[in-house]
Order: C-alpha cells, then sequence, then structure tokens
C-alpha cells in the first residue's frame, strides 16, 4: 500500500494522543482512588454503588437510632429500679404496720412513714426522660401521667401509647411503657382493678384506723410483679438491641467491602496499567522522532 | 538534422520544467488539507515521416491531472459526518454523565440527609431543634432537585447556543460552495481546475462535520447540495439558507427551520441527521429531556408521596398534617395558534413516567394522544363536556375546555418542571404532622386478655373523630359492636389478628376478648410524644412507591444515573469505531491522492536527470552545427 506522508503523521500524532487519553484517565484514577470516575465507566456499579451508599447511611442510622433506644430504655430501667426499691420498702412497712404488736401509735407513725413513700413512688411514676417528656403518659410526653385529686383518687391521664424507634429496616423495638400497665391497671385484692397509689393511700389510712388492710400485701406484690415483668420486658429489648446492633454492625462491614469492591481502585493493577502506558507513549514518541528523521531529502 | 534535435531538445526542456513545477506544486502542498497530488501525464509528439520511416520529434505534456477517486472522497466525508454526529453526542452525554457522578451536587446525599432529619425527629418527636433540622433538610433537597434542574438549563442553552452557531457555519459554507462552483464552471472551458476542485471537496469535508449532506455533481461542473430530506443547501451557482426558529411549543427551545417563501419557516429539526448538528439535536432529544423529565418525575414523585403520608399525621398543636412540598405543575404547551384550554394534574405518582405526549384535537368532542417514546395512542371523547376531564392516563389527566380547532396540537410534558418547581410549604416546626392523628386503647377493665394495635391511618376524611369510638365485644355473636363512628359501622365479626379498618382508622386485635370488653379509638389528644407518622414517613425512603410500584426514590434515581451512563458509554463506544472508521476512510484517500515527500524527491530527480539530458542533447546540437560551419569555413 502506497502511504502519503502527512499519514504517516498523522497515524503518529494519533496514537501518542491515545497514549495521552489513557494515561490521563489511569492518573485520575490513582489521584482519586476509584475505579469508577463517572456511571459511563460501569453503569451498574455506578448504580450499586448508590443503593449501598444509602444503605450504608441508613445502616448508620440504625446504629444510632439503637444507641438512643438503648439509653431511653437505661433511663426507663433506672427509674423502675427506684420504683421497686419504693414498693420493697413499702412491703416492709405493710409488714410491720400488719403486725399486731403494734398499737395504734405505732401504726400511725408507720402510716406517716407509708405516705411518705407513696408521694415518693407518685413522683418517680411522674419521672421524665432527658428531653423532658414524661416517661410514663404514653404520646402524651407533655401531660403529667398521675395527678392527685385528693381524697385517694389519683387521675390517670396519660394513655397506652408506646413510643418505638427504628433499628433496622424491618425492625422497630419499644423504647417506652405505659404507666397503665406498671401503675394502675392492676388486679386488685378487692376485686377487679385498681391503681397501686390508691391501694397505698387506703393502706395508709387503714393504719391510721388501726385496722390495716391484710391483702396489702398481695396487692404490693402484684404491684411488684408487674414492675419486674416490665423490667424483663426492657432486658429483654436491649439484649434484641445489642444483637440487632451486632448484625447492623456485620452489614456495614459487608456494605464496605462491597463498595470498595465496585469503586476502590487496584492500585497495584492501575500502577502497571500506568507503567506500560507511560512505555507506550515513549515509544510513540521516539518512533515519531525516528520516522520524521527520514526523508529522501535530505540525501539530495 | 541538428535543427531536428534541437527541436526535439526543446520540447523537452519544457514537458520537464513543467514536470519539475508540478513536483514542486506536491511538496509544497504535501501538508494542505484536502489536497491530491498531481500528475504530469507525459506523451510523444507525432512522429515525421521522413525517408521511408517515422523519425521521432520529441515529448509533449499531455495532461496535469489530479490522483483522485470519487467515491474514497465521498466515503471521507460520509465517515466525517457520522463521526461529528457519534462525537458531540458523545461529548454532551458526558457533561451529563460527570454532573451525576459528583457526589458533593448527585440528588442522593440530600435525600438521605433529609431522611436522616425524619429519623431525628422521630427519635425525639417533641424537640424543636430536631423538627427544624428537617424542615432545613427539605429545603436543601428541593434546592438541590433546583440545581441540577438549572444545570440542565444551562446545559440546554449551551446546545442551543451551538446549533445556532452551527447554522450560520452551514449557510456561510453553502455559500461559499455557491462560489466555487461559478469559478468551477466557468474555469472548466480551459481545462480541468485540479485546485479549486480539491478546495471545493475541503469545503464539502467541512459542511460534512456539520450536517449530512448528499452532492451531486451536475453535467456543467457544478455540484448541487442537499441536506436532510432532499431540501437544497447549494444548486449551482446559488445557496439557500437555513435559519434558527422557536420550537412551536416551547419558544425557549431553538429548532432548525428552513424559509419557505412568504416569511414563513418550516422547522426541520425532526429531519437533520449527522454531524455536529445532528449530534447536538439527538443528544438534546434522548438524553437531557429525558434526563430532565426523570428528575422531573422524582420531584413529582417524592412531593406527592411524602405530602400523602404527611397528611395522614398530626402536628405538634393537634391539627392534621398539610402538605410538606408544594405540588410542581404539569406542563401543556399548545402549538401554533392552539388556544390555552388544555390543564393536566396529577392523579397518580406511582404511574407517572418522564415521557412527554402529543395531543391532537380531531374535531367533534375528540382528541387524540399519543405517547411521543412509546407509541401508545389513548382516543379521548369528551361527550361533549366542557371542561371534560379525562380518566388517569399514565398517572396524570387532561382537562380539556372547548376552543380548539380542527388540527391543533398540544405537547403534554408532565413532569418537565417537577425538579425546577418543588419546594417546601411548611416553615413552622410545630406544623410538622410526626404524631398519628388517633390513639387506640383497651378499657382498663378488661377481663380478657385481647390486645389492640397503635393503628395506622389511612385517610383522614373523617378525622378528627366527634366522639370517641368504641368497639364492644358480644361473645355470643363474636363480634364487636361499634359505637360512635362517623359515619356509623355495622358489626365487625371478630378474627384474632385480622385487620379492622373503617373510616380511615386501620388496627388489629389479637387475643382472647371477653364478653363486654371494650377497645376505645380516640383523638390523639396531647400527643405530643407520638413518633409514628414520622416513622412512617422515614419508611418511605426504601418503599418502592414509584414506576408501579417498582422503585424507590434511590432506585428511581439510580435508574435514571445507569440510563445517562450506558448511553454514554454506548455514545463513546460509537465514537471510537466511527474514528476508526474515519480514520480508514482518510487512510484511503491518503494513500490514494497523498503527497509522498520522498516519492516527489524521486521524482524531483528523475525530471533533474531528464531535463539534464535534454540540456546535453541541445549542447551536442550546438556542437555538431559548430562543426558543420567550421568544415564549410574551410
Amino acid at each position: 500500500m502506497r502511504i502519503s506522508t502527512g499519514m504517516m503523521q498523522r497515524l503518529a500524532v494519533g496514537s501518542m494522543l491515545e497514549r495521552q487519553v489513557d494515561l490521563n484517565k489511569t492518573q485520575l484514577q490513582l489521584a482519586s482512588g476509584k475505579k469508577i470516575l463517572t456511571p459511563s465507566d460501569d453503569p451498574t456499579g455506578a448504580t450499586q454503588a448508590l443503593r449501598i451508599g444509602q444503605q450504608s447511611r441508613l445502616n448508620e442510622q440504625y446504629q444510632l437510632n439503637s444507641d438512643r433506644a438503648v439509653s431511653r430504655l437505661q433511663i426507663e430501667e433506672g427509674v423502675l429500679i427506684a420504683v421497686g426499691n419504693t414498693m420493697q420498702r413499702l412491703r416492709e412497712l405493710a409488714v410491720q404496720g400488719l403486725n399486731d404488736s403494734n398499737g395504734a401509735d405505732g401504726r400511725a407513725s408507720i402510716a406517716v412513714d407509708v405516705r411518705t413513700r407513696l408521694n415518693e413512688l407518685l413522683d418517680l411514676a411522674n419521672s421524665k426522660d432527658g428531653t423532658g417528656e414524661y416517661l410514663f403518659s404514653g404520646y402524651q410526653g407533655n401531660t403529667r401521667p398521675f395527678v392527685d385529686a385528693g381524697a385517694g383518687v389519683y387521675n390517670w391521664n396519660g394513655d397506652q401509647g408506646q413510643r418505638q424507634l427504628q433499628i433496622s429496616e424491618t425492625r422497630q423495638i419499644d423504647t417506652s411503657d405505659s404507666g397503665a400497665d406498671i401503675f394502675v391497671n392492676l388486679a386488685f385484692s378487692g376485686g377487679g382493678t385498681q391503681d397501686i397509689f390508691k391501694t397505698i393511700y387506703d393502706f395508709a389510712d387503714s393504719l391510721d384506723a388501726n385496722s390495716p388492710n391484710a391483702d396489702i400485701l398481695t396487692d404490693i406484690d402484684t404491684g411488684i410483679d408487674a414492675l419486674l415483668s416490665t423490667r424483663a420486658e426492657i432486658g429483654a429489648r436491649v439484649n434484641a438491641i445489642d444483637s440487632q446492633k451486632q448484625i447492623n454492625e456485620q452489614l456495614d462491614i459487608q456494605l464496605q467491602s462491597v463498595l470498595s469492591g465496585i469503586q476502590d481502585l487496584d492500585y497495584a493493577e492501575a500502577i502497571g496499567k500506568l507503567n506500560i502506558e507511560l512505555v507506550g507513549l515513549q515509544a510513540a514518541q521516539q518512533t515519531f522522532q525516528k520516522i520524521q528523521g527520514l526523508s529522501l531529502f535530505n540525501y539530495l | 538534422m541538428a535543427g531536428g534535435m534541437l527541436g526535439i531538445g526543446v520540447t523537452g526542456l519544457l514537458a520537464y520544467q513543467r514536470a519539475l513545477q508540478t513536483v514542486s506544486h506536491n511538496v509544497t502542498n504535501a501538508t494542505t488539507e484536502g489536497y491530491s497530488r498531481q500528475r504530469v501525464e507525459l506523451g510523444t509528439q507525432i512522429p515525421l515521416f521522413q525517408g521511408g520511416s517515422y523519425i521521432g520529434t520529441g515529448v509533449l505534456v499531455e495532461n496535469v491531472s489530479r490522483v483522485y477517486d470519487s467515491f474514497v472522497v465521498g466515503q471521507v466525508r460520509d465517515y466525517t459526518t457520522s463521526y461529528n454526529h457519534a462525537e458531540t453526542y458523545a461529548r454532551h452525554a458526558g457533561l451529563i454523565d460527570e454532573m451525576l457522578a459528583d457526589p458533593e451536587i448527585g440528588l442522593m446525599p440530600a435525600v438521605e440527609d433529609f431522611f436522616g432529619a425524619v429519623q431525628g425527629v422521630a427519635n425525639d418527636p417533641t424537640s424543636v431543634p430536631a423538627r427544624q433540622a428537617l424542615l432545613t433538610q427539605g429545603e436543601t433537597l428541593a434546592d438541590r432537585y433546583g440545581y441540577l434542574n438549572q444545570r440542565f438549563n444551562s446545559i440546554r442553552d449551551q446546545v442551543d447556543e451551538q446549533i445556532a452557531n452551527n447554522v450560520a457555519e452551514i449557510n456561510s459554507l453553502g455559500q461559499s460552495i455557491a462560489d466555487i462552483n461559478r469559478q468551477i464552471v466557468l474555469a472548466s472551458g480551459n481545462g480541468v481546475p485540479n485546485d479549486l476542485l480539491d478546495a471545493r471537496d475541503q469545503l464539502l469535508a467541512e459542511l460534512s462535520e456539520y450536517i449530512s449532506i448528499d452532492a451531486q455533481e451536475q453535467d456543467n461542473g457544478a455540484m448541487n447540495v442537499f441536506i436532510g430530506k432532499g431540501q437544497i443547501l447549494v444548486v449551482n451557482f446559488d445557496a439557500r439558507e437555513i435559519s434558527v426558529t422557536s420550537n412551536q411549543y416551547d419558544i425557549s427551545q431553538v429548532e432548525v427551520g428552513l424559509q419557505i417563501g412568504g416569511g414563513n419557516i418550516n422547522e426541520i429539526s425532526d429531519q437533520i441527521n449527522g454531524g455536529y448538528i445532528g449530534g447536538l439535536l439527538d443528544f438534546r432529544s434522548q438524553i437531557l429531556d429525558v434526563a430532565q423529565n426523570e428528575l422531573g418525575a422524582l420531584a413529582i414523585g417524592m412531593a406527592d408521596t411524602f405530602n400523602a403520608q404527611h397528611m395522614l399525621g398530626m402536628d405538634l398543636d393537634g391539627n392534621l398534617g398539610q402538605a410538606f412540598f408544594n405540588s410542581p405543575s404539569l406542563q401543556v404547551l399548545p402549538g401554533t395558534g392552539a388556544p390555552s384550554t388544555v390543564t393536566a394534574g396529577l392523579v397518580d405518582s406511582n404511574n407517572l413516567t418522564a415521557d412527554e405526549y402529543m395531543l391532537r384535537f380531531d374535531g367533534g368532542n375528540n382528541y387524540t394522544l399519543t405517547n411521543q417514546v412509546t407509541g401508545a395512542v389513548t382516543a379521548i371523547n369528551t361527550g361533549g363536556a366542557s371542561p371534560y376531564t379525562t380518566p388517569e392516563i399514565d398517572g396524570f389527566s387532561l382537562t380539556l375546555t372547548a376552543g380548539a380547532a380542527v388540527g391543533d396540537t398540544y405537547l403534554v410534558r408532565p413532569t418537565r418542571l417537577g425538579a425546577n418547581e418543588i419546594d417546601t410549604l411548611i416553615t413552622d416546626p410545630r406544623e410538622l404532622a410526626v404524631a398519628a392523628p388517633f390513639r387506640t386503647e383497651k378499657s382498663l377493665a378488661n377481663a380478657g386478655g385481647a390486645e389492640i394495635s397503635a393503628g395506622v391511618a389511612t385517610s383522614v376524611a373523617n378525622l378528627p373523630l366527634p366522639v370517641d369510638v368504641t368497639l364492644t365485644y358480644n361473645a355470643a355473636g363474636t363480634e364487636f359492636v361499634v359505637a360512635g363512628a362517623v359515619p356509623p359501622v355495622a358489626n365487625i365479626p371478630y378474627v384474632n389478628g385480622g385487620t379492622i379498618s373503617f373510616n380511615g382508622l386501620q388496627f388489629t386485635i389479637t387475643g382472647s376478648p371477653a364478653d363486654t370488653d371494650v377497645f376505645t379509638i380516640s383523638n390523639n389528644t396531647n400527643g405530643v410524644g407520638d413518633n409514628r407518622n414520622a416513622l412512617l414517613l422515614s419508611g418511605l425512603q426504601t418503599t418502592r412507591n414509584l414506576s408501579g410500584s417498582n422503585a424507590s426514590y434511590q432506585e428511581f434515581y439510580s435508574g435514571m444515573v445507569a440510563d445517562v451512563g450506558i448511553k454514554t458509554r454506548q455514545a463513546q463506544i460509537i465514537e471510537r469505531s466511527q474514528e476508526t472508521l474515519l480514520e480508514q476512510a482518510y487512510n484511503a484517500r491518503d494513500s490514494l491522492s497523498g503527497v509522498n515527500l520522498d516519492e516527489e524527491a524521486a521524482n524531483l530527480v528523475k525530471y533533474q536527470q531528464a531535463y539534464q539530458a535534454v540540456g546535453q542533447v541541445i549542447a551536442t546540437a550546438n556542437t555538431m552545427f559548430n562543426s558543420l560551419l567550421s568544415v564549410l569555413r574551410g
């Protein structure tokens, strides 16, 4: 085939330009550490990266939510432990009060103690969480759940709502308990249900009257049982959150590794490629110089 | 005899001078774009019959021809057109590809931040700072849509500007070709004007960079040039101009037009292919329009789905939720002369696509809507009603008012404005509807162990509740008797764990209720600590609510990114293959017509030697003549 001088020049320059384009791309990859510079480099990989990016971001959020859930549950548990202590103390006072060795005076002074404990119990039931919301009022965070209306009437102003937090894409966990189940909805020895505050209030009155209600221990035990079963539930939830956190952590490691496989550059490979491309460019430049130096006109 | 030698010698001197001139012309034009090497064709002079035989009389230049093959040159033109089309298309596709690749300006980080803020509110529903953060992220998200849309628009402006520049270049090249046609026709009387023909080929090659052309050489030597579907650009010595005009529907969009007399201009963009201008037009319709519509569809879908859930919730002051985002309008553009009697409205964003539609009034009560992408045709009959609203078509409906004339057309682009118009409406953090509007309770006096779920609102048409709704269990009938529901509700048979749903309230009751056990549903008064609606809002992030329930927001956006990525990649592959084909066409042409300096050097030596030899012939003739004279002088 006949070759024209312009063609030789163009081919040589063209091959140099091509090498430079390849080199430039490899250089950009090395500088960014990324295999995929634009979606067109790997459209599937680019969309996978977007999906995993969102998953990973959500996963982080779930970890945050989990920590939040645990801290909420810990605050609640702390309050319930204090409630438990008060209930134990009330039980001791009840045992003491029921003992017939106490005279009317003795029982009256026990009644004073019982009433103090009752106020303590009421305060605990009206505890707030770290953000100033009542712990046991259900959805009505700003509503005081238990109000002493006098004469042994304690109004329950809360509801049965429980706040849930999202700790994985498919899992929501209860992070609060309604005061109804802990303090209000308790089986009463006198039949039906009655709130613990009225039970204690009436007991104090019966102590003053020197005829303490003998069933008080059963009623206090019912209250303690409700408390313990709530605490057991809280413990179970915290465990569930812990194990979900571990699952999330595992997932995060997997996601990062998949993401890295999709978009991170294999430096060894890229540097090898860069070297080959550099050699190619040099070869093209040297060839150009050699060939351009050849001309019959040099010999005329 | 010496006289004959002298005469022959002179023919040689002249011929080789011409040959050396041609070599010099070739050498000096070795790098001239589009130059075809020229060749001197030598022949023998007519011999003389003398003394019974023919005696030669020397050499003559028969012709100076250019080494040229019209097929090869035509191929260079064709491949120039396809290469420049592919290159322009790929380069512009790359702009969008790069824009979507940039994580800093992509949409997903803004979407993720926004839903992160929703979770922040779910974690702490009474916190005003958390609510404020959600409002701010909502604004940032809307701004991001607007920013991306702005980038699309600025690419669109660039494309329009380049189309206008290209039209000017095409007109100027057309004029040059007409002018050179005239010179060629005039010069052809005296032989073949090689260099003018080369120059015209070069102009045609330049023109074919811009647009696909059909060049037809006439008997008189003029070259007629046609573009598109046979539109004349050059005929003989005349050039016809193409022009820039506005799209008849979207006057902001530049189109290529052709003067058709009477001051009227025909839009011919859709007939134009190849070259820069074809690449720009194809990029605009195949990538830019589609990507911008897809972004708009996502904006509309996100606003619609988020609003729908938000409006099922209750705000910090106990009011039902309002729309969080505005509802972007669905664009309908009347064609030339058509009255603005058509509007479009959103029906179901789940069915909305990025497609564009053409609506035509066929007369009577009949309209035809044609999907410009799929070709699907929907016949519309208003039944004489005006205004008439169609049933849902691909997620939207059209409202048609009388007034259109037969043949009037409308361009319906439901999603084009979505990303431009999306904005947040709520500015008061208290108005975020984080809570559910109602709550459920079991009566504390219940004897059975049945539990009622927290429930979700599916509609707020019957909320807030005028009075509490109670469900009282009737063991004999294994059913709940519902009291207080407005509108009233019949007794509900009890199925353990079955979904109970009425008046927009949805919940389940599980376990074993005792006779006369009561469950109450009431307004969520003071329910400031309730985060149920925030949890439902945050769930939207991963729910497939778009593309016929096939895509989440992220998947929809990924689809758009992948679409642009794949098209860009294809365009780059086509560009490379077209480059190779063009290179081969160039090589074929250069192999035949290009100047090789070594060859010319050899020719230079060859003709120089011949010239010197002829000089010797003349010198010898001179010597012979002198010898004769000296003999005569004796």
